[in-house]
Parts: structure tokens; sequence; C-alpha cells
């Protein structure tokens, strides 16, 4: 306060347009001591300017003064005041889904429970689909085809051999067990029905 | 993207490959431990990746024996018992040395495990071999090593209680047309 007024008393001449205002502000409400009020006077004497100033915002006060305003009431304004408060608890219940708002330790804990929380959901429904199913279905068929080919296979090769084995043996010809060396337990694939 | 929103992604990629590598290889390790399994080794080195490669576990078997249904009650009972079917076909290109060796050592490990020996055929350089695995009187496993028929390696095994003779049951359930010749 005693700056506003040291730059009033001591340079009149240069004094911002701020400074000028906050002094007359001052005086009017009442913030001024006597001493200080009697300097501004001073001034405001050998300057018009101020003494308009003062003039003008000293009008502007007793008209607002006088202007009845119909009072607020109190529970209007205690619902008005409440309303910041509901608004940031409302965004801050689900502020921890927000990523960008989790603290660096926060973001591998939450993202780790996300993530397994999915992982679980993932899980439960890891049962196959129709599509899955119809390929295994087809799978079996195939490794089953394969091996009754397989053993199919063998069963002929056996009973082709002993084919040979026994019309050898009737034509009188190779000793029978010269031709055993290629065939070893050939005849138990017989008992396979496939 | 921000750090934040990095590191959830990470982390949620990070968690949910490993639940699903867990998954697929505790399924694996499940079915590596049943008495009816047998190591058919790798022959990717010698004949690259197999033509036909089908793994078949229990979880599978079980959606799969649904279809069936209460039709056929013989066939459903005999599905029940599965509990995994595995084939590996490789295209051998006329050269049977590396299968012919492979199916070797699995036979060697077959026998040492106790599994017996039901067919057993070589003529012209191919090699058909049947083990069965027996368990209390029961066969628990099944597996067919062919090696060199048809420019082809064939590894067949099936896990779980399996009657030979209703095998051929299934297939007739499970109506599916494949270019197979018999």
């Amino acid at each position: 306060m005693k700056d506003h007024m040291s730059d009033i008393m001591n340079n009149k001449t240069k004094m911002s347009q701020q400074t000028f205002d906050d002094a007359i502000e001052e005086l009017l409400a009442g913030d001024l001591d006597m001493q200080q009020a009697e300097l501004l006077k001073q001034a405001s004497a050998s300057d018009q300017a101020m003494a308009s100033a003062i003039i003008d915002a000293w009008a502007l006060r007793k008209g607002l003064d006088e202007l009845e305003l119909e009072s607020v009431p109190a529970t209007l304004e205690a619902r008005l005041l409440a309303i910041p408060s509901q608004f940031q608890a409302r965004n801050n219940r689900f502020a921890w889904l927000n990523p960008a708002s989790w603290q660096v330790g926060q973001s591998w804990a939450i993202g780790s429970a996300l993530a397994m929380s999915l992982i679980i959901a993932i899980g439960i429904n890891s049962q196959p689909n129709r599509a899955e199913i119809l390929q295994a279905r087809e799978d079996i068929q195939i490794a089953l085809a394969y091996l009754g080919k397989s053993l199919n296979q063998a069963d002929r090769v056996t009973r082709d051999e002993l084919n040979q084995q026994m019309h050898k043996i009737l034509a009188g010809q190779a000793p029978p067990r010269q031709h055993h060396r290629d065939i070893e337990n050939p005849i138990k694939v017989e008992n396979i029905d496939l | 993207m921000n750090i934040t929103l990095r590191k959830f992604a990470i982390s949620l990629t990070v968690m949910l490959g490993l639940l699903l590598s867990s998954t697929g290889m505790a399924q694996t390790n499940e079915i590596k431990k049943l008495a009816g399994y047998v190591d058919f080794g790798d022959l990717t080195s010698s004949y690259g990746e197999p033509n036909v490669e089908i793994n078949l576990g229990p979880s599978m078997l079980q959606f799969a024996s649904a279809i069936i249904g209460d039709d056929d009650p013989e066939a459903l009972a005999v599905m029940k018992g599965l509990q995994a079917i595995r084939l590996q076909i490789y295209n051998i290109d006329g050269n049977a040395d590396a299968a012919i060796d492979q199916i070797s050592k699995s036979r060697k490990q077959l026998v040492a495990d106790n599994w017996e020996q039901i067919v057993k055929v070589k003529k012209d350089g191919a090699e058909t071999h049947v083990f069965m695995k027996m368990i209390d009187g029961k066969i628990e496993g099944m597996t067919v090593l062919v090696a060199g028929d048809e420019d082809q390696a064939i590894f067949i095994n099936i896990i779980g209680n399996i009657d030979p003779k209703h095998l051929g049951k299934i297939t007739k359930s499970f109506d599916v047309d494949i270019d197979i010749d018999p």
C-alpha cells in the first residue's frame, strides 16, 4: 500500500495506470489510513485526472451499493458448491482404468491384473469350436486310415510270402526256412480287424 | 503409444504368450508321461517338416467323440478309452536310410520299455513294425512304424485303452472321405 502512495507522491507523471487504480481502490475500500488518504488527497489536488478518477470510482461504488440484489437461497448455494466435488468423485471412480493415470508401479500391477483376468477368461472359454472339432474328427480318420493301411499292407505282404512259401514247398523247391529271413512274427497281424 | 500403455501391452502379451505356451506344453508333457507314448525322434533334419502331422490329446478326442453320439455305443466306448492319437508322415524321396535308422532306435527303446512286437515285416527295402504296450492284460498303447513304403515314413502312436479289433469301428463311425489307397 505504501508503495503505491510512494509511487504516486514521488513520481506522479510516470505512475502506471495499474498503480493509480490500486490506490483509488484501496481508498474506496477503506484500506488507506488517514496519513495515506491525506497524501492521496494532496496528490489529487494537483492532478486533475486523479481527482476525476477518484470521483468516478466513488460514484460507481455508491451505485453498486444501492442496487437491491436478491440473495441466493441457501439450498441452491449448497447444491452449486457441491457440484465440483461430485464431478470430481464421479471422474475418479473409474480413473484407475485409465492407463495414463497410472503411476509407474501401478501400470505393471494393474496391467498384469487385467492380463490375468483376460487369460483366465480365455482359459475358461478354451473349448474348441465346431471347426476345430471337425478338424479333429478328420485327423482321427486320417490317423486310423493310415493305421489300417499300414497293417493291411503288412498283412498282405505276410500272406503273399506265406503263399509263395507254400507253393514252393508243395512244388518241392526251396527249403521253407530259407525265405523266413525277411519275415518274423507275421501271423499276429491277422487278428487286427481294420 | 505412451509409456504406461506400452507397459500394459507388453505385460498382456507376455502373460498371454506364457499361458498359451504353457497350456500347449502342459498337454504335450501330459501325453509324454502316458505309458503308451512313443518317442518318434526328429527326422526334420533329414526329410524336412512332416507332410502330415497329427497330435490329438485327451481333450480334443473327448470333444471329437461327442460327434459319434449315442448311435454307436461300441465305437463311443472305444473312443472314450483313447487318450491320444499321434501321426507323422515324412516324404523320404527314395532315401529311407534316416527313417530306418530312427525306427531302429525307437524299436530298441520300445523293447527296453517292455513293449511287445506283434508285426515285423521287411521286404524290398521297406519295413513295417507294430508294437503294443500291455499293462495288466490291457493294451495301453500301440505304435506302427513304417519306412520305405511308397516313399513315405509313417509313425503312428495310439495311446490309451485300445482293442485293435474295434479300431475299425471308429473308422466307420467317423464317416470322412480321405484319399488313401487301401
